[in-house]
């Protein structure tokens, strides 16, 4: 009898840990890790590649023609193949994991604000390798951005910038180099992608280095960091971190006015591949907003985790909506609409950061600044 | 004996029941863990904290050389603000590479505090000792004799505004909108480090470390330091060594048991206090700035703090005032205290006592 009870007394103790370990306790739930990464495999992140190459190459096409035949049309072409491959670009940076991690693709194509004097100097100097740190701000989009709106100030002017007799030619060697680097990042991340599949379906578990870690670790920093620090927290003076002080050109596509299509694009991206949606066809696919509710993650507030995260940032992109004009002119006059795009995107922060993060067992690898 | 089995069979459950339920982190837990009633907590560091206090003491005792006459170099400040080539007495200071106050001012302001380092050097250049008066950079003695500052020809104490604005757009903008916000709040809380805890603890310690005093405070107000001795000068008023002082040790103990409803409180508690304490700071000299108005030495001093108190608003996410407002403040207190008016003054002081609502209190701070 009396080792029945103590036995009981284990049984009880047991079950109280078991329920209590946060590691196991996601074990339990019932989602198929698996058939969520084959979702975000297949009908996610391949396709978000093949999407940005196929764009790539409408890129560097554009660029050739353009190359031949300098003209007000060759030039909108190659504006729109540009918009078109930065548009890509926004969704997929929300999967940055195997190939697109190893070519590190944020910092090769995007990023900002560009730095036109190193660009100049190339251009002067003809000897650059695009690939150096030291050029990591005069390539990309936001290189292509300044070439091809922000040379000069009119279209005529522009494509007489291109076709100066004597700088020209190595203005558009320029031009083509950036666009040959963005088009060889694409490709890299296609040969790629094929191999790293398996490796990343098979890793179902949630620790770091995990299939699962790196999607959602990948996930915040690209939100939290590239698009409500870089493209509005920074520019706008929302971010507490500038001192309420904005610097307008700090906006992504800052010659071109492109900035709130950029971010718009950004945050619906955001959406789709929290949703798991594909990428071709918009079905909602095993995403991680079903993974959350299967572990019946809530918010501090007892809401639905998933249902809270898409309505906050439903609540941000209809901020940005409400803006009409390029973010760098909004920063420099009235950047209260820019700050409360940011103050949207900041509630989003602890509930994709934190909450998310803690009810699947998943730790946030990325420090947006060194501490002591 | 059966009931008294069962009996411990139900406590069991319970105890299960609660240690389990982190599905309810919306406070009600709040009674379910001890808040100390001091700043004990387990795993607490802030040294990089208390050496930025070390270097901007160290960077003020040399700038208050200047009061008696002496000729400062530009690169020595320079050099102390960066932590660059061994510029500290403090050898502690000098080989603690990573830390230093410039990294950690607010960017856009870096340009400016630099600035004022090189102008107050030029100006003690050009005085060499002698005497200050409107147009003329020098040493400015009070009315009684008892006190010496070195003022710029417009009669700018500049060490008011590097040390004072350091506390501001250094130590005040780390705590508030760098350590108590997302960056630095939405982090890790699992995993501890010995002697260190989660990023969360660490990161709100940090921001405690800015605060300036002892973990026994207000008990104890020895050792008060930067923002310390001002919350202490400000308490009569506005009671913030509790406030504050609450708010921190809440707010950590609401950390270490997942509590962030809490925590958040606490956050919005501390920055609003301290905002409260910078703005009620800034009117107490301006309010000696009138009483002492005929006094050169003393008027030119406490208008100098004010400016900083009044700068330093900025830096708050959750701020009362605009930037563009506390741009037109400062442009109100002008930029040549020789020349300034009583009416300049109580328009400031008007200002700030609307925005934070000290009409009852505004004649006694």
């Amino acid at each position: 009898m009396k080792s029945l009870k103590f036995s009981f007394f284990i049984l009880v103790l047991f079950t109280c840990f078991t329920a209590c370990d946060p590691e196991s306790g996601s074990e339990k739930v019932d989602f198929d890790r698996e058939a969520f990464l084959i979702n975000m495999a297949d009908n996610v992140i391949e396709p978000s590649i093949e999407d940005f190459a196929s764009k790539a190459e409408g890129l560097s096409v554009a660029t050739n023609s353009f190359n031949i035949n300098l003209s007000l049309e060759t030039l909108n072409v190659l504006r729109s193949e540009l918009k078109a491959t930065w548009l890509s670009y926004q969704h997929l940076s929300f999967v940055h994991v195997g190939p697109v991690s190893n070519v590190n693709l944020r910092d090769r194509v995007n990023i900002f604000p560009t730095n036109t004097e190193i660009i100049d100097e190339n251009i002067a100097s003809q000897n650059y390798v695009l690939g150096a740190a030291s050029n990591v701000a005069a390539k990309g989009f936001p290189a292509l951005d300044y070439l091809l709106f922000g040379t000069a100030n009119s279209d005529e002017e522009i494509l007489a910038y291109f076709g100066d007799p004597e700088l020209g030619n190595h203005r558009l060697q320029y031009l083509s180099d950036v666009v040959e680097d963005i088009q060889a990042t694409s490709t890299i991340m296609v040969e790629g992608w094929g191999d790293y599949r398996s490796t990343f379906i098979g890793n179902t578990g949630t620790d770091v280095g995990s299939a699962t870690s790196l999607l959602v670790n990948e996930y915040n920093f690209q939100f939290d960091i590239r698009i409500k620090n870089a493209k509005i927290g920074f520019p706008s003076g929302g971010n507490p971190r500038t001192g309420g002080v904005s610097s307008p050109e700090n906006v992504e596509g800052y010659f071109s006015g492109w900035s709130g299509d950029l971010a718009e694009k950004a945050v619906q991206a955001s959406i789709e591949v929290f949703k798991g949606e594909h990428f071709d066809s918009s079905e909602d696919g095993l995403g991680l907003d079903d993974y959350l509710t299967a572990l019946d993650a809530k918010t501090r507030d007892e809401v639905d985790l998933s249902t809270a995260i898409i309505n906050q940032k439903m609540m941000a992109l209809e901020e940005m909506e409400k803006i009409e004009a390029p973010y760098s002119e909004v920063a420099s006059t009235e950047g209260g609409q820019l700050v409360a795009v940011y103050n949207e995107l900041q509630a989003v922060i602890p509930l994709i950061k934190v909450d998310m993060t803690s009810a699947m067992s998943v730790s946030i690898t990325f420090q947006d600044n060194d501490g002591d | 004996m059966r009931n008294l089995k069962l009996l411990g069979l139900a406590l069991l459950a319970t105890i299960s029941f609660t240690a389990c339920d982190d599905e309810n982190p919306t406070g009600e837990n709040n009674g379910n863990y001890e808040i100390p009633s001091t700043y004990d907590f387990e795993n607490v560091s802030y040294s990089g904290q208390t050496q930025r206090l070390d270097m901007l003491d160290e960077l003020t005792v040399y700038m208050k050389t200047a009061n008696n006459g002496a000729v400062l170099d530009a690169q020595k400040m320079l050099d102390m603000y960066a932590n660059e080539n061994n510029a500290f007495d403090n050898a502690e200071l000098n080989s603690a590479d990573s830390k230093e106050l410039e990294n950690k001012t607010v960017e856009a302001d870096i340009a400016l505090f630099k600035s004022f380092m090189n102008d107050f050097a030029q100006a003690t250049i050009e005085s060499n000792g002698g005497v200050g008066s409107n147009g003329t950079p020098g040493v400015v003695t009070s009315n009684d004799g008892a006190n010496k500052y070195f003022f710029d020809a417009n009669g700018v104490e500049h060490i008011q505004y590097i040390e004072k604005g350091l506390m501001g757009s250094c130590f005040y903008f780390q705590g508030v909108s760098i350590y108590l916000a997302s960056g630095k709040m939405d982090v890790d809380n699992e995993n501890i480090e010995a002697g260190i805890g989660t990023e969360m603890e660490h990161h709100w310690d940090e921001a405690f470390g800015y605060l300036g005093v002892p973990t026994d405070f207000p008990s104890n107000i020895d050792g008060l330091r930067f923002w310390g001795k001002y919350i202490n000068g400000r308490d009569a008023l506005l009671g913030s060594n509790e406030i504050l002082m609450n708010a921190f040790i809440k707010g950590r103990a609401a950390i270490s048991n997942k509590d962030l409803e809490t925590r958040d409180e606490q956050i919005e508690i501390i920055r609003n206090e301290w905002e409260k304490v910078s703005a009620a700071t800034a009117i107490h000299y301006l309010n000696r700035a009138n009483s002492s108005f005929a006094d050169d030495a003393i008027r030119n001093h406490v208008l100098s703090e004010a400016w900083a108190f009044i700068y330093a608003l900025k830096y708050n996410p959750t701020k009362k005032l605009t930037n563009a407002e506390i741009d037109a403040i400062l442009e109100d207190l002008g930029d040549n205290f020789y020349t300034i008016t009583t009416d300049d003054i109580n328009t400031v002081k008007a200002t700030l006592v609307t925005a934070y609502g000290f009409e009852d209190i505004q004649n006694q701070f």
